[in-house]
C-alpha cells in the first residue's frame, strides 16, 4: 500500500530541513575552511577581516540532501524525476562553481560549461517549449526553445554570480525574486498549496537554504558563497522558470540582476573576468564606496547606485534590495497580465 | 522600525533615476508583448505549405528577435547617458565648490 503524505507535509519538510542543515552546516564550514586557510580577504571593511570562502558547498548539500527527502516523500514518478532532475541541474552549477572556485576558470569558459546544467532537462523532455507572454498567451516556440533553454539556466545562473558582491547581497535578493515567484505562481496557476505543486517545493527549499545562509553572510560577513553558491542558486532560478513553466516572471523579477550584467558586458564588450577588468569602486577614507571615475571601468549596477555620492556597503545592499523588491512588484503585474491570457 | 523605513525611502530618493530605468525595462518588456501581440500572431500560418509556413515562423521569429533587439539597444544607451549625466552633475559640483 503507498501511503500518500500531504502537500502541507511536503512543503514543511522541504522548507525546514535546509534551514536546518544550513543553519547546523555552515558553522563547521567557517571553522573547516579558516583552520585550513581557505578564506577570502573583505576589502570593503577598515579590519580587512578574513572571511570563510565557498559557503555555497553547505547549500548545495542542504539541496541535495532536501531533495533526496523530497523524492522519497512524493507518490509518482513524474513528480520525483522532477525533484531528481532540479537537484542535478543545481548540482551540475555548483560543481562548475566549485571548480572556478579551486582553480579559476576563463570568463568564456564558465558560461560555456553552465550551458551543460541544461542537458538533463532538455534529455528529459520534463518542459513544456510554450512559453506564455502578457497579452500574446501561450507561444509555440517548439526549436527555439532548445536553443533558448540552456541559456535560461546559463543566464540566471552568471548573472546571480555577478551582483555576488557585497556582504548579503546575493542572499538577500534572491529571496526577494524567490518570494516574488512563490506569489507570481500562485495567480498565474490559480493553485492553492492545499495541492502538491513542485514550483513551491522548489521555492521553498531555496527560500529556507537562503534565509540560513543570510544569517551568516549578511553584514559582516563570516561567510562567502563563492561561485559554488551563487551558480547553483542561479541556476535553480533558470530551473524554477523551465520546470514552473515561469519563464517570464523569473526573467522580470530578475531585473536588476539582468541590468547589472547587461551593463557589465555590454560596456566591456563581451565576457571578462572581474579580475581583468578596470575597478569601477573604490573605498573612501570613511570606508564607503566610492566609483573610481574610471572611463574603462564596466557599467554595473553598485557603479549606478553610488554615482551621486559614495555610499555604506550596507546602505547599497538596501539599494540592492529595493530595486529587486520593485522587480518583484512588476513580476506580479505580469503575472496578473499572463493570468488574463490563458 | 520606523527609522528603518526612513533610511530606505532616503536611499530610494537616491536611487530613483535607476528605479526609472528599471520601471522602463519593465514597461518596454510589456510594450514588445503588445507589439508582438498586435503584428506577428496576425501573420497567417499555411500549413498545407510546409515550405512557407516555415518561412513565415522564421519571419515570426525574426521580427520578435528585432524588436528585443531594438529594446537592448535603447536599454544600452539609456544606461550609458545615466552614468554621463550622473558624472557631469558630480564635476559640475565640484567644479562649483
Amino acid at each position: 500500500m503507498v501511503i500518500s503524505i500531504p502537500p502541507i507535509v511536503i512543503y514543511i519538510i522541504t522548507f525546514f530541513m535546509p534551514l536546518i542543515l544550513t543553519f547546523i552546516g555552515l558553522p563547521f564550514h567557517i571553522r573547516f575552511m579558516l583552520k585550513k586557510g581557505i578564506f577570502g580577504v573583505d576589502v570593503h571593511k577598515e579590519s580587512k577581516p578574513k572571511v570563510a570562502e565557498m559557503g555555497g558547498v553547505i547549500i548545495l548539500l542542504s539541496i541535495i540532501l532536501t531533495s533526496i527527502v523530497g523524492i522519497l516523500l512524493v507518490d509518482n514518478n513524474v513528480d520525483r524525476l522532477k525533484i531528481g532532475l532540479f537537484c542535478i541541474t543545481v548540482l551540475i552549477a555548483g560543481i562548475i562553481g566549485l571548480i572556478d572556485d579551486i582553480i579559476r576558470l576563463s570568463a568564456l569558459l564558465k558560461p560555456l560549461l553552465l550551458l551543460i546544467a541544461s542537458v538533463p532537462i532538455i534529455a528529459s523532455g520534463m518542459f513544456s517549449p510554450e512559453p506564455v507572454l502578457p497579452f500574446v498567451g501561450k507561444t509555440r516556440l517548439t526549436i527555439v526553445y532548445y536553443v533558448l533553454l540552456p541559456f535560461i539556466i546559463a543566464v540566471p545562473s552568471n548573472a546571480v554570480n555577478m551582483l555576488d558582491v557585497f556582504n548579503g547581497s546575493m542572499a538577500l535578493t534572491t529571496i526577494l525574486v524567490l518570494v516574488a515567484v512563490f506569489f507570481a505562481n500562485m495567480i498565474i496557476f490559480r493553485g492553492g498549496i492545499q495541492n502538491l505543486d513542485l514550483t513551491y517545493v522548489f521555492i521553498l527549499m531555496m527560500i529556507a537554504t537562503l534565509i540560513a545562509f543570510w544569517f551568516f553572510n549578511r553584514y559582516p560577513a563570516k561567510v562567502f558563497a563563492g561561485d559554488t553558491g551563487s551558480l547553483a542558486i542561479g541556476a535553480s532560478l533558470g530551473a524554477i522558470a523551465v520546470l514552473g513553466q515561469l519563464e517570464v516572471v523569473v526573467i522580470i523579477a530578475m531585473i536588476p540582476f539582468i541590468m547589472n550584467s547587461f551593463g557589465i558586458i555590454s560596456s566591456v564588450r563581451g565576457l571578462m573576468e572581474r579580475r581583468e577588468m578596470a575597478r569601477p569602486t573604490k573605498m573612501t577614507d570613511d570606508w564607503k564606496i566610492q566609483a573610481t571615475g574610471d572611463s574603462k571601468a564596466p557599467i554595473t549596477l553598485v557603479g549606478l547606485v553610488i554615482q551621486k555620492e559614495p555610499l555604506h556597503e550596507k546602505d547599497v545592499v538596501k539599494s540592492f534590495s529595493i530595486l529587486t523588491f520593485i522587480s518583484g512588484i512588476f513580476a506580479l503585474i505580469t503575472a496578473v497580465l499572463i493570468w488574463l491570457v490563458i | 522600525m520606523v527609522g528603518d523605513i526612513m533610511k530606505y525611502y532616503k536611499i530610494a530618493n537616491r536611487i530613483s533615476k535607476i528605479i526609472g530605468l528599471e520601471a522602463f525595462v519593465f514597461a518596454s518588456f510589456i510594450g514588445i508583448c503588445f507589439l508582438i501581440n498586435a503584428l506577428i500572431v496576425y501573420i497567417p500560418e499555411v500549413p498545407t505549405k510546409p515550405g512557407i509556413n516555415f518561412l513565415l515562423a522564421a519571419v515570426k521569429v525574426g521580427l520578435g528577435l528585432l524588436f528585443v533587439g531594438i529594446w537592448l539597444i535603447i536599454w544600452y544607451i539609456i544606461t550609458k547617458r545615466l552614468m554621463k549625466t550622473e558624472k557631469k552633475t558630480k564635476s559640475e559640483k565640484s567644479s562649483a565648490s
